[in-house]
Protein backbone atom coordinates (compact mmCIF):
# COMPACT_ATOMS: atom_id res chain seq x y z
CA UNK A 1 0.00 0.00 0.00
CA UNK A 2 2.41 2.49 1.09
CA UNK A 3 4.80 1.19 -1.92
CA UNK A 4 1.87 2.14 -4.30
CA UNK A 5 1.42 5.64 -2.64
CA UNK A 6 5.34 6.16 -2.96
CA UNK A 7 4.77 5.17 -7.32
CA UNK A 8 1.98 7.69 -7.34
CA UNK A 9 3.68 10.23 -5.51
CA UNK A 10 6.75 10.02 -7.87
CA UNK A 11 4.62 9.63 -10.94
CA UNK A 12 2.67 12.57 -10.51
CA UNK A 13 6.00 14.37 -9.29
CA UNK A 14 7.27 13.65 -12.58
CA UNK A 15 4.19 14.46 -14.98
CA UNK A 16 4.37 18.30 -12.48
CA UNK A 17 7.71 18.81 -13.67
CA UNK A 18 6.71 18.22 -16.84
CA UNK A 19 4.05 20.55 -16.68
CA UNK A 20 6.60 23.02 -14.97
CA UNK A 21 9.19 22.35 -18.11
CA UNK A 22 6.64 22.87 -20.92
CA UNK A 23 5.38 26.60 -19.05
CA UNK A 24 9.44 27.38 -18.83
CA UNK A 25 10.25 26.46 -22.46
CA UNK A 26 10.83 30.53 -23.66
CA UNK A 27 11.58 31.96 -20.48
CA UNK A 28 13.50 31.05 -17.68
CA UNK A 29 15.30 33.40 -15.94
CA UNK A 30 17.41 33.14 -12.91
CA UNK A 31 16.09 32.16 -9.87
CA UNK A 32 17.94 35.40 -8.35
CA UNK A 33 15.80 37.73 -11.09
CA UNK A 34 12.47 38.87 -9.33
CA UNK A 35 9.04 38.44 -10.39
CA UNK A 36 8.31 39.79 -13.72
CA UNK A 37 6.35 43.20 -14.51
CA UNK A 38 4.83 41.46 -17.90
CA UNK A 39 1.79 39.76 -17.17
CA UNK A 40 2.38 36.64 -19.46
CA UNK A 41 -1.04 35.24 -19.52
CA UNK A 42 -2.97 37.13 -22.23
CA UNK A 43 -2.21 35.41 -23.86
CA UNK A 44 1.06 32.76 -22.72
CA UNK A 45 3.95 32.69 -25.00
CA UNK A 46 3.58 29.87 -27.47
CA UNK A 47 6.21 29.56 -30.13
CA UNK A 48 4.03 30.62 -32.78
CA UNK A 49 3.57 33.49 -31.55
CA UNK A 50 7.26 34.27 -31.13
CA UNK A 51 7.82 33.26 -34.22
CA UNK A 52 5.31 35.68 -35.91
CA UNK A 53 7.04 38.30 -33.89
CA UNK A 54 10.68 37.50 -34.75
CA UNK A 55 9.67 37.52 -38.48
CA UNK A 56 8.02 40.75 -38.14
CA UNK A 57 10.84 42.13 -35.84
CA UNK A 58 12.89 41.63 -39.08
CA UNK A 59 10.62 42.70 -41.29
CA UNK A 60 11.19 46.36 -43.27
CA UNK A 61 7.08 46.03 -44.33
CA UNK A 62 5.94 47.64 -40.89
CA UNK A 63 8.18 51.13 -42.68
CA UNK A 64 6.62 53.23 -45.00
CA UNK A 65 8.72 52.27 -47.52
CA UNK A 66 9.92 48.82 -46.72
CA UNK A 67 13.49 49.86 -46.25
CA UNK A 68 13.80 49.41 -42.12
CA UNK A 69 12.74 47.33 -39.49
CA UNK A 70 13.04 46.87 -36.08
CA UNK A 71 16.36 45.23 -36.48
CA UNK A 72 17.46 48.07 -38.50
CA UNK A 73 18.38 49.92 -35.27
CA UNK A 74 18.07 46.85 -32.55
CA UNK A 75 20.79 44.18 -33.92
CA UNK A 76 21.27 41.18 -32.48
CA UNK A 77 24.56 41.16 -32.46
CA UNK A 78 24.80 44.46 -30.78
CA UNK A 79 22.15 42.82 -28.08
CA UNK A 80 19.78 44.50 -30.16
CA UNK A 81 21.00 48.12 -29.96
CA UNK A 82 22.64 49.85 -32.79
CA UNK A 83 26.61 50.74 -32.62
CA UNK A 84 27.33 52.48 -36.11
CA UNK A 85 25.57 55.75 -35.28
CA UNK A 86 25.42 57.65 -32.03
CA UNK A 87 21.75 58.46 -33.01
CA UNK A 88 19.39 56.18 -34.83
CA UNK A 89 18.93 56.70 -38.06
CA UNK A 90 15.16 55.96 -39.73
CA UNK A 91 13.82 55.59 -43.39
CA UNK A 92 14.41 58.88 -45.96
CA UNK A 93 18.01 58.93 -44.07
CA UNK A 94 16.58 60.89 -41.20
CA UNK A 95 18.13 61.47 -38.10
CA UNK A 96 16.45 60.90 -34.85
CA UNK A 97 17.32 62.92 -31.82
CA UNK A 98 18.25 59.40 -29.62
CA UNK A 99 20.80 55.90 -28.98
CA UNK A 100 18.53 53.22 -30.42
CA UNK A 101 18.96 51.58 -26.61
CA UNK A 102 19.47 48.00 -26.08
CA UNK A 103 16.76 45.24 -25.85
CA UNK A 104 16.49 42.73 -23.12
CA UNK A 105 15.52 42.05 -19.81
CA UNK A 106 12.31 43.31 -20.88
CA UNK A 107 9.76 41.46 -18.92
CA UNK A 108 10.83 43.84 -15.88
CA UNK A 109 10.91 47.15 -17.36
CA UNK A 110 8.04 49.38 -16.59
CA UNK A 111 8.00 51.78 -18.82
CA UNK A 112 10.37 52.35 -21.94
CA UNK A 113 12.26 54.75 -24.18
CA UNK A 114 15.18 57.03 -23.14
CA UNK A 115 12.47 58.91 -21.20
CA UNK A 116 9.63 56.56 -20.51
CA UNK A 117 7.18 57.42 -22.76
CA UNK A 118 5.91 54.26 -23.29
CA UNK A 119 3.71 52.24 -20.51
CA UNK A 120 3.48 49.11 -21.79
CA UNK A 121 5.57 46.68 -23.85
CA UNK A 122 2.72 45.82 -25.97
CA UNK A 123 2.23 49.57 -26.82
CA UNK A 124 5.71 50.11 -27.62
CA UNK A 125 6.50 49.19 -31.48
CA UNK A 126 3.73 52.08 -32.53
CA UNK A 127 5.91 54.55 -31.48
CA UNK A 128 9.10 53.57 -33.97
CA UNK A 129 6.67 52.49 -36.62
CA UNK A 130 4.66 55.91 -36.38
CA UNK A 131 7.79 58.05 -35.23
CA UNK A 132 8.11 60.41 -39.00
CA UNK A 133 11.96 59.65 -38.56
CA UNK A 134 12.21 56.16 -37.61
CA UNK A 135 9.63 53.63 -39.69
CA UNK A 136 7.08 56.59 -40.97
CA UNK A 137 4.29 55.04 -41.02
CA UNK A 138 1.24 53.78 -39.18
CA UNK A 139 -0.46 50.40 -37.64
CA UNK A 140 -3.88 50.71 -40.22
CA UNK A 141 -1.08 50.68 -43.28
CA UNK A 142 0.86 48.29 -41.59
CA UNK A 143 -2.38 46.04 -41.03
CA UNK A 144 -3.14 46.20 -45.10
CA UNK A 145 0.04 45.25 -46.22
CA UNK A 146 0.34 42.34 -44.27
CA UNK A 147 -3.15 41.28 -44.64
CA UNK A 148 -2.21 41.11 -48.94
CA UNK A 149 0.79 38.62 -47.92
CA UNK A 150 -0.93 34.98 -48.25
CA UNK A 151 2.55 34.35 -45.80
CA UNK A 152 1.34 36.75 -43.30
CA UNK A 153 -2.11 35.12 -43.18
CA UNK A 154 -0.88 31.46 -42.48
CA UNK A 155 1.18 32.86 -39.67
CA UNK A 156 -1.08 34.79 -38.08
CA UNK A 157 -3.56 32.01 -38.49
CA UNK A 158 -1.45 29.70 -36.83
CA UNK A 159 -0.23 32.00 -33.84
CA UNK A 160 -3.52 32.98 -33.12
CA UNK A 161 -6.07 30.58 -34.81
CA UNK A 162 -7.17 33.45 -36.62
CA UNK A 163 -5.94 34.69 -39.58
CA UNK A 164 -8.01 38.33 -38.93
CA UNK A 165 -4.80 40.54 -38.95
CA UNK A 166 -5.27 43.55 -36.25
CA UNK A 167 -3.21 45.84 -34.15
CA UNK A 168 -3.54 43.46 -31.26
CA UNK A 169 -1.99 40.47 -33.10
CA UNK A 170 0.75 42.20 -33.79
CA UNK A 171 1.73 44.07 -30.71
CA UNK A 172 1.40 40.89 -29.06
CA UNK A 173 3.40 38.89 -31.50
CA UNK A 174 6.16 41.48 -31.14
CA UNK A 175 6.14 41.30 -27.21
CA UNK A 176 6.15 37.69 -27.47
CA UNK A 177 9.77 37.45 -29.53
CA UNK A 178 10.99 40.64 -27.15
CA UNK A 179 10.18 39.03 -24.01
CA UNK A 180 12.41 35.90 -25.07
CA UNK A 181 15.49 38.19 -25.50
CA UNK A 182 16.63 37.14 -21.57
CA UNK A 183 19.84 37.64 -21.01
CA UNK A 184 21.34 36.05 -18.32
CA UNK A 185 24.06 34.03 -18.72
CA UNK A 186 26.96 36.34 -18.34
CA UNK A 187 30.36 35.22 -16.53
CA UNK A 188 28.43 37.32 -13.83
CA UNK A 189 25.40 34.62 -13.70
CA UNK A 190 27.73 31.69 -13.82
CA UNK A 191 29.71 33.39 -10.56
CA UNK A 192 26.23 33.91 -8.74
CA UNK A 193 25.35 30.12 -9.56
CA UNK A 194 28.67 29.14 -8.40
CA UNK A 195 29.34 27.78 -11.80
CA UNK A 196 32.30 30.05 -12.54
CA UNK A 197 34.58 32.50 -10.08
CA UNK A 198 35.88 36.17 -9.89
CA UNK A 199 39.65 36.51 -11.33
CA UNK A 200 41.23 38.95 -8.15
CA UNK A 201 40.67 41.78 -10.53
CA UNK A 202 37.72 41.38 -11.12
CA UNK A 203 36.34 40.84 -7.86
CA UNK A 204 38.21 43.89 -7.09
CA UNK A 205 36.01 45.70 -10.03
CA UNK A 206 33.16 44.10 -8.39
CA UNK A 207 33.51 45.84 -5.08
CA UNK A 208 34.62 49.03 -6.71
CA UNK A 209 31.29 48.41 -8.83
CA UNK A 210 29.28 48.15 -5.15
CA UNK A 211 30.31 51.10 -3.99
CA UNK A 212 29.81 53.66 -6.80
CA UNK A 213 27.84 52.89 -9.83
CA UNK A 214 25.30 50.00 -7.92
CA UNK A 215 22.77 52.35 -6.43
CA UNK A 216 21.31 52.98 -10.03
CA UNK A 217 22.54 50.16 -11.97
CA UNK A 218 21.61 47.63 -9.45
CA UNK A 219 21.43 43.73 -9.24
CA UNK A 220 20.39 41.56 -11.58
CA UNK A 221 19.62 43.72 -14.03
CA UNK A 222 22.28 46.34 -13.36
CA UNK A 223 19.87 49.11 -13.97
CA UNK A 224 16.79 50.06 -11.68
CA UNK A 225 14.94 51.04 -14.80
CA UNK A 226 14.68 54.77 -12.33
CA UNK A 227 15.24 58.22 -14.26
CA UNK A 228 18.37 59.55 -13.52
CA UNK A 229 20.27 62.92 -14.06
CA UNK A 230 23.96 61.74 -13.98
CA UNK A 231 25.45 64.75 -14.33
CA UNK A 232 25.38 65.22 -18.52
CA UNK A 233 26.53 68.84 -19.90
CA UNK A 234 23.47 69.24 -22.37
CA UNK A 235 24.27 68.92 -26.17
CA UNK A 236 23.19 72.70 -27.39
CA UNK A 237 22.11 70.83 -30.70
CA UNK A 238 19.68 68.64 -28.88
CA UNK A 239 18.36 70.29 -25.66
CA UNK A 240 17.06 67.45 -24.41
CA UNK A 241 15.32 67.67 -21.27
CA UNK A 242 14.89 63.60 -21.06
CA UNK A 243 11.70 62.55 -18.81
CA UNK A 244 10.75 66.02 -18.45
CA UNK A 245 9.67 66.22 -22.08
CA UNK A 246 6.91 63.48 -20.74
CA UNK A 247 5.88 64.56 -17.07
CA UNK A 248 6.43 68.58 -17.64
CA UNK A 249 8.15 67.99 -14.23
CA UNK A 250 11.11 70.50 -13.36
CA UNK A 251 12.10 67.75 -11.03
CA UNK A 252 12.66 65.14 -14.32
CA UNK A 253 14.41 67.89 -16.24
CA UNK A 254 17.71 66.29 -17.67
CA UNK A 255 16.53 62.99 -16.17
CA UNK A 256 17.10 59.76 -18.94
CA UNK A 257 16.19 55.57 -17.93
CA UNK A 258 19.61 54.02 -16.46
CA UNK A 259 20.68 51.90 -18.77
CA UNK A 260 21.67 48.22 -18.23
CA UNK A 261 25.44 47.64 -17.88
CA UNK A 262 24.77 44.01 -19.10
CA UNK A 263 26.17 43.42 -22.59
CA UNK A 264 27.73 47.04 -22.66
CA UNK A 265 30.81 45.91 -24.77
CA UNK A 266 28.31 45.23 -27.86
CA UNK A 267 25.74 48.54 -26.94
CA UNK A 268 28.64 51.41 -27.83
CA UNK A 269 28.15 53.89 -28.10
CA UNK A 270 26.96 55.34 -24.79
CA UNK A 271 24.45 57.13 -22.95
CA UNK A 272 21.32 58.59 -24.95
CA UNK A 273 22.64 60.73 -27.35
CA UNK A 274 25.59 58.19 -28.02
CA UNK A 275 27.97 61.05 -27.06
CA UNK A 276 30.48 58.21 -25.52
CA UNK A 277 32.40 55.43 -28.08
CA UNK A 278 34.24 53.92 -25.08
CA UNK A 279 33.89 52.70 -21.45
CA UNK A 280 36.92 54.32 -21.04
CA UNK A 281 35.31 58.24 -21.75
CA UNK A 282 32.00 56.77 -19.46
CA UNK A 283 34.14 56.43 -16.44
CA UNK A 284 36.36 59.19 -17.05
CA UNK A 285 32.86 61.16 -17.18
CA UNK A 286 31.71 60.46 -13.97
CA UNK A 287 34.89 60.68 -12.01
CA UNK A 288 35.69 64.29 -13.57
CA UNK A 289 33.20 64.55 -15.92
CA UNK A 290 30.07 65.50 -13.71
CA UNK A 291 28.16 68.58 -14.69
CA UNK A 292 26.41 70.22 -11.61
CA UNK A 293 22.43 70.89 -12.12
CA UNK A 294 19.07 71.26 -10.11
CA UNK A 295 18.01 67.50 -10.64
CA UNK A 296 21.69 65.67 -10.12
CA UNK A 297 21.22 62.63 -8.84
CA UNK A 298 21.88 62.80 -4.96
CA UNK A 299 24.23 60.11 -5.35
CA UNK A 300 26.89 62.14 -7.12
CA UNK A 301 26.57 64.84 -4.09
CA UNK A 302 30.05 62.70 -3.04
CA UNK A 303 32.64 62.62 -6.35
CA UNK A 304 33.62 59.53 -7.39
CA UNK A 305 37.46 58.74 -6.95
CA UNK A 306 39.32 56.30 -8.85
CA UNK A 307 42.66 55.16 -9.02
CA UNK A 308 43.96 54.42 -12.79
CA UNK A 309 44.61 50.88 -11.54
CA UNK A 310 40.78 50.61 -9.98
CA UNK A 311 39.15 51.88 -13.21
CA UNK A 312 41.08 49.00 -14.97
CA UNK A 313 39.52 46.60 -12.59
CA UNK A 314 36.13 48.28 -12.54
CA UNK A 315 36.58 47.32 -16.43
CA UNK A 316 37.32 44.11 -15.85
CA UNK A 317 34.43 43.45 -13.83
CA UNK A 318 31.67 45.76 -16.50
CA UNK A 319 33.52 42.57 -18.89
CA UNK A 320 32.26 40.00 -17.16
CA UNK A 321 28.28 41.49 -17.76
CA UNK A 322 28.55 40.41 -20.99
CA UNK A 323 26.33 37.77 -22.75
CA UNK A 324 27.86 35.96 -25.69
CA UNK A 325 25.54 33.21 -25.10
CA UNK A 326 22.61 35.94 -25.40
CA UNK A 327 24.43 38.04 -28.29
CA UNK A 328 25.18 35.50 -30.44
CA UNK A 329 21.71 33.06 -29.88
CA UNK A 330 20.54 31.78 -32.84
CA UNK A 331 16.37 31.91 -31.74
CA UNK A 332 16.58 35.01 -31.70
CA UNK A 333 18.57 35.87 -34.93
CA UNK A 334 17.08 36.74 -38.66
CA UNK A 335 13.86 34.83 -39.68
CA UNK A 336 12.28 36.19 -42.92
CA UNK A 337 8.96 34.85 -44.03
CA UNK A 338 9.64 32.37 -46.47
CA UNK A 339 10.01 33.47 -50.05
CA UNK A 340 8.20 30.64 -51.22
CA UNK A 341 5.01 31.48 -49.33
CA UNK A 342 5.19 34.86 -50.07
CA UNK A 343 4.38 34.47 -53.81
CA UNK B 1 -46.31 20.42 -29.49
CA UNK B 2 -45.46 21.02 -25.42
CA UNK B 3 -42.16 21.16 -27.08
CA UNK B 4 -43.49 23.91 -29.50
CA UNK B 5 -45.30 25.90 -26.51
CA UNK B 6 -42.00 26.08 -25.28
CA UNK B 7 -39.94 27.63 -28.33
CA UNK B 8 -43.08 29.60 -28.73
CA UNK B 9 -42.74 30.96 -25.31
CA UNK B 10 -39.19 31.42 -25.03
CA UNK B 11 -39.11 33.03 -28.34
CA UNK B 12 -41.75 35.44 -27.23
CA UNK B 13 -39.36 36.33 -23.69
CA UNK B 14 -36.52 36.83 -26.00
CA UNK B 15 -38.41 39.50 -28.25
CA UNK B 16 -39.60 41.00 -25.27
CA UNK B 17 -36.35 41.36 -24.08
CA UNK B 18 -35.18 42.89 -27.12
CA UNK B 19 -37.30 45.22 -27.75
CA UNK B 20 -37.25 46.46 -24.25
CA UNK B 21 -33.59 46.17 -23.64
CA UNK B 22 -31.61 49.16 -22.27
CA UNK B 23 -30.52 51.88 -25.13
CA UNK B 24 -28.46 55.06 -24.56
CA UNK B 25 -28.21 57.32 -27.03
CA UNK B 26 -25.05 60.06 -27.06
CA UNK B 27 -26.06 62.42 -29.81
CA UNK B 28 -23.28 64.71 -30.75
CA UNK B 29 -25.76 67.88 -31.54
CA UNK B 30 -24.42 71.68 -32.36
CA UNK B 31 -27.08 73.66 -30.97
CA UNK B 32 -30.76 72.81 -31.82
CA UNK B 33 -29.53 70.41 -34.85
CA UNK B 34 -27.47 67.42 -34.95
CA UNK B 35 -24.29 67.17 -35.61
CA UNK B 36 -23.10 67.27 -39.49
CA UNK B 37 -19.66 67.21 -40.26
CA UNK B 38 -18.13 69.73 -42.36
CA UNK B 39 -21.32 71.41 -41.94
CA UNK B 40 -20.31 75.36 -41.63
CA UNK B 41 -22.10 76.86 -38.48
CA UNK B 42 -22.67 80.62 -37.82
CA UNK B 43 -22.10 80.65 -34.23
CA UNK B 44 -21.89 83.88 -32.28
CA UNK B 45 -19.40 86.08 -34.04
CA UNK B 46 -17.79 82.69 -35.50
CA UNK B 47 -18.02 80.69 -39.10
CA UNK B 48 -16.77 77.67 -38.16
CA UNK B 49 -17.08 73.91 -39.14
CA UNK B 50 -16.36 70.25 -37.15
CA UNK B 51 -14.62 67.95 -39.24
CA UNK B 52 -14.05 64.74 -36.76
CA UNK B 53 -15.54 64.34 -33.48
CA UNK B 54 -14.91 61.41 -31.54
CA UNK B 55 -15.09 60.63 -27.51
CA UNK B 56 -15.16 57.90 -25.68
CA UNK B 57 -17.78 56.80 -23.43
CA UNK B 58 -16.15 54.20 -20.49
CA UNK B 59 -17.77 52.76 -17.07
CA UNK B 60 -21.36 53.22 -17.63
CA UNK B 61 -23.69 52.40 -14.69
CA UNK B 62 -27.30 52.72 -13.91
CA UNK B 63 -29.02 53.90 -11.31
CA UNK B 64 -32.83 53.89 -9.82
CA UNK B 65 -33.43 55.63 -7.06
CA UNK B 66 -29.85 56.34 -6.83
CA UNK B 67 -28.65 52.49 -6.14
CA UNK B 68 -27.08 50.86 -9.06
CA UNK B 69 -28.95 48.44 -11.19
CA UNK B 70 -26.59 47.68 -13.84
CA UNK B 71 -22.75 48.10 -15.22
CA UNK B 72 -22.38 48.05 -18.26
CA UNK B 73 -20.40 45.02 -19.45
CA UNK B 74 -18.53 47.09 -22.45
CA UNK B 75 -15.33 48.60 -20.90
CA UNK B 76 -15.12 51.26 -23.46
CA UNK B 77 -17.28 52.95 -25.86
CA UNK B 78 -16.14 55.07 -28.43
CA UNK B 79 -18.33 57.82 -30.20
CA UNK B 80 -17.67 58.52 -33.64
CA UNK B 81 -19.42 61.25 -35.69
CA UNK B 82 -18.53 59.76 -39.34
CA UNK B 83 -20.80 56.63 -37.80
CA UNK B 84 -23.81 56.61 -36.06
CA UNK B 85 -24.19 53.40 -34.95
CA UNK B 86 -21.64 54.44 -32.32
CA UNK B 87 -24.21 56.81 -31.04
CA UNK B 88 -25.96 54.10 -29.54
CA UNK B 89 -24.91 51.95 -26.26
CA UNK B 90 -27.32 48.45 -26.19
CA UNK B 91 -27.23 46.61 -23.42
CA UNK B 92 -28.63 43.31 -23.75
CA UNK B 93 -31.39 43.32 -20.81
CA UNK B 94 -33.97 44.99 -19.63
CA UNK B 95 -33.92 47.07 -16.20
CA UNK B 96 -35.39 50.50 -15.02
CA UNK B 97 -33.73 53.34 -14.21
CA UNK B 98 -33.21 57.08 -13.79
CA UNK B 99 -30.07 58.05 -13.84
CA UNK B 100 -26.14 57.12 -15.39
CA UNK B 101 -23.06 58.10 -14.56
CA UNK B 102 -20.05 57.55 -16.30
CA UNK B 103 -16.47 58.68 -17.33
CA UNK B 104 -15.51 60.87 -20.82
CA UNK B 105 -12.32 58.99 -21.85
CA UNK B 106 -10.65 56.25 -20.94
CA UNK B 107 -9.62 55.30 -17.30
CA UNK B 108 -5.79 55.05 -16.18
CA UNK B 109 -5.91 51.50 -15.56
CA UNK B 110 -6.83 50.83 -19.07
CA UNK B 111 -4.36 53.72 -20.38
CA UNK B 112 -1.83 51.17 -18.57
CA UNK B 113 -2.93 47.58 -18.91
CA UNK B 114 -1.66 47.71 -23.20
CA UNK B 115 -3.19 46.53 -26.03
CA UNK B 116 -6.88 45.97 -26.07
CA UNK B 117 -9.15 45.37 -29.44
CA UNK B 118 -12.10 46.74 -30.72
CA UNK B 119 -13.36 50.23 -29.78
CA UNK B 120 -9.63 50.34 -27.75
CA UNK B 121 -7.69 49.73 -30.54
CA UNK B 122 -4.58 52.01 -31.51
CA UNK B 123 -5.93 51.70 -34.54
CA UNK B 124 -9.32 53.96 -34.23
CA UNK B 125 -6.54 56.83 -34.40
CA UNK B 126 -7.51 58.04 -30.54
CA UNK B 127 -4.23 56.70 -29.14
CA UNK B 128 -0.59 58.55 -29.06
CA UNK B 129 1.42 56.11 -30.14
CA UNK B 130 4.95 58.55 -29.37
CA UNK B 131 3.56 58.98 -25.34
CA UNK B 132 1.50 56.01 -24.50
CA UNK B 133 -2.28 56.94 -23.92
CA UNK B 134 -5.81 57.44 -25.20
CA UNK B 135 -6.84 60.35 -26.83
CA UNK B 136 -10.00 60.99 -24.68
CA UNK B 137 -11.78 63.35 -26.66
CA UNK B 138 -11.24 64.34 -29.94
CA UNK B 139 -12.44 67.24 -31.92
CA UNK B 140 -11.30 69.14 -35.26
CA UNK B 141 -12.35 71.52 -37.53
CA UNK B 142 -11.82 75.45 -38.80
CA UNK B 143 -13.15 78.46 -37.13
CA UNK B 144 -12.52 82.16 -38.45
CA UNK B 145 -11.40 83.24 -35.00
CA UNK B 146 -8.56 80.74 -35.06
CA UNK B 147 -5.45 82.36 -36.01
CA UNK B 148 -3.58 78.83 -37.44
CA UNK B 149 -2.96 78.02 -40.77
CA UNK B 150 -6.08 77.75 -43.07
CA UNK B 151 -8.18 78.60 -39.10
CA UNK B 152 -7.78 75.12 -38.07
CA UNK B 153 -7.63 73.84 -34.58
CA UNK B 154 -6.77 70.68 -33.02
CA UNK B 155 -8.34 69.48 -29.43
CA UNK B 156 -7.16 66.17 -28.72
CA UNK B 157 -7.85 65.95 -24.86
CA UNK B 158 -6.21 62.92 -23.18
CA UNK B 159 -3.40 62.53 -20.39
CA UNK B 160 -4.22 59.96 -17.40
CA UNK B 161 -1.12 60.38 -15.23
CA UNK B 162 -2.02 62.66 -12.02
CA UNK B 163 -0.56 65.36 -13.12
CA UNK B 164 -2.54 65.41 -16.29
CA UNK B 165 -5.75 63.88 -15.57
CA UNK B 166 -7.92 65.09 -17.63
CA UNK B 167 -10.80 61.78 -17.42
CA UNK B 168 -13.78 63.50 -16.65
CA UNK B 169 -17.21 61.86 -14.91
CA UNK B 170 -20.84 62.32 -15.48
CA UNK B 171 -23.93 62.05 -13.73
CA UNK B 172 -27.10 62.49 -15.35
CA UNK B 173 -31.08 62.07 -14.41
CA UNK B 174 -31.97 60.80 -17.83
CA UNK B 175 -34.36 58.06 -19.34
CA UNK B 176 -31.61 57.08 -21.87
CA UNK B 177 -31.75 59.95 -24.43
CA UNK B 178 -28.63 62.48 -24.29
CA UNK B 179 -27.00 65.28 -26.19
CA UNK B 180 -23.37 66.29 -26.27
CA UNK B 181 -23.65 70.09 -27.13
CA UNK B 182 -20.84 70.85 -29.06
CA UNK B 183 -21.50 74.30 -29.38
CA UNK B 184 -20.52 74.77 -25.89
CA UNK B 185 -17.48 73.91 -26.27
CA UNK B 186 -17.00 77.26 -28.76
CA UNK B 187 -18.92 79.22 -25.96
CA UNK B 188 -16.42 78.06 -23.60
CA UNK B 189 -12.92 78.18 -25.12
CA UNK B 190 -11.25 81.26 -26.55
CA UNK B 191 -10.46 79.72 -29.77
CA UNK B 192 -8.43 82.74 -30.42
CA UNK B 193 -5.89 81.66 -27.62
CA UNK B 194 -6.24 77.39 -27.52
CA UNK B 195 -6.35 76.21 -30.20
CA UNK B 196 -4.13 73.44 -30.68
CA UNK B 197 -3.79 70.92 -27.64
CA UNK B 198 -2.07 67.33 -28.86
CA UNK B 199 -0.83 66.49 -25.57
CA UNK B 200 -1.48 66.16 -21.91
CA UNK B 201 -1.19 69.35 -20.48
CA UNK B 202 -2.69 72.14 -18.59
CA UNK B 203 -4.43 73.03 -21.52
CA UNK B 204 -5.77 69.55 -22.22
CA UNK B 205 -6.67 69.93 -18.52
CA UNK B 206 -8.58 73.23 -18.43
CA UNK B 207 -10.45 71.58 -21.75
CA UNK B 208 -11.54 68.65 -19.84
CA UNK B 209 -13.01 70.36 -17.15
CA UNK B 210 -15.35 71.72 -19.68
CA UNK B 211 -16.59 68.50 -21.08
CA UNK B 212 -19.00 67.21 -18.29
CA UNK B 213 -21.06 70.68 -18.90
CA UNK B 214 -21.63 69.15 -22.56
CA UNK B 215 -23.50 66.02 -21.93
CA UNK B 216 -27.43 66.82 -21.29
CA UNK B 217 -30.48 64.79 -21.17
CA UNK B 218 -32.77 65.43 -23.51
CA UNK B 219 -36.35 64.04 -22.07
Amino acid sequence: MRKNVIILCLFVFIMFSFVLIKDNHFFYPPDYFPKPVYNFEQPPLDSNKIELGRILFYDPILSKDNTISCASCHSPFNAFAHTDHDLSHGIFDSIGNRNAPALFNLAWQKTFMWDGAINHLDMQALAPISHPSEMGSNINEVIKKLNESKAYKELFLNAFQDSTISTSKILKALSQFQLTLVSSNTKYDKVKMGKETFTEQEKNGYQLYKNNCASCHSEPFFSNYNFENNGLPIDPALNDMGRYVITENENDKRKFKVPSLRNLSFTYPYMHDGRFMTLQEVINHYTSGIEYSETLSLQFNKSIELSSNEKVDLISFLLTLNDKDFVFNKKHQFKKISDQAKE
Amino acid sequence: MKLYVLFGMLFMTFQTHSQNAVKITFMPKFESENLTLNKVYYFKNDTLNISNFKCYISNLTYYKNDSIVHSSIKKAHLIDATDSSSFIILENEFFKFDKIRFNIGVDSLTNVSGIFEGDLDPANGMYWTWQSGYINFKIEGSSSLCPARKNKFYWHIGGYSPSFNTLRQVSLKTNGKVSIQLDKLFEEIDISEEYQVMSPSDGAVQIADKLPSLFKSNQ
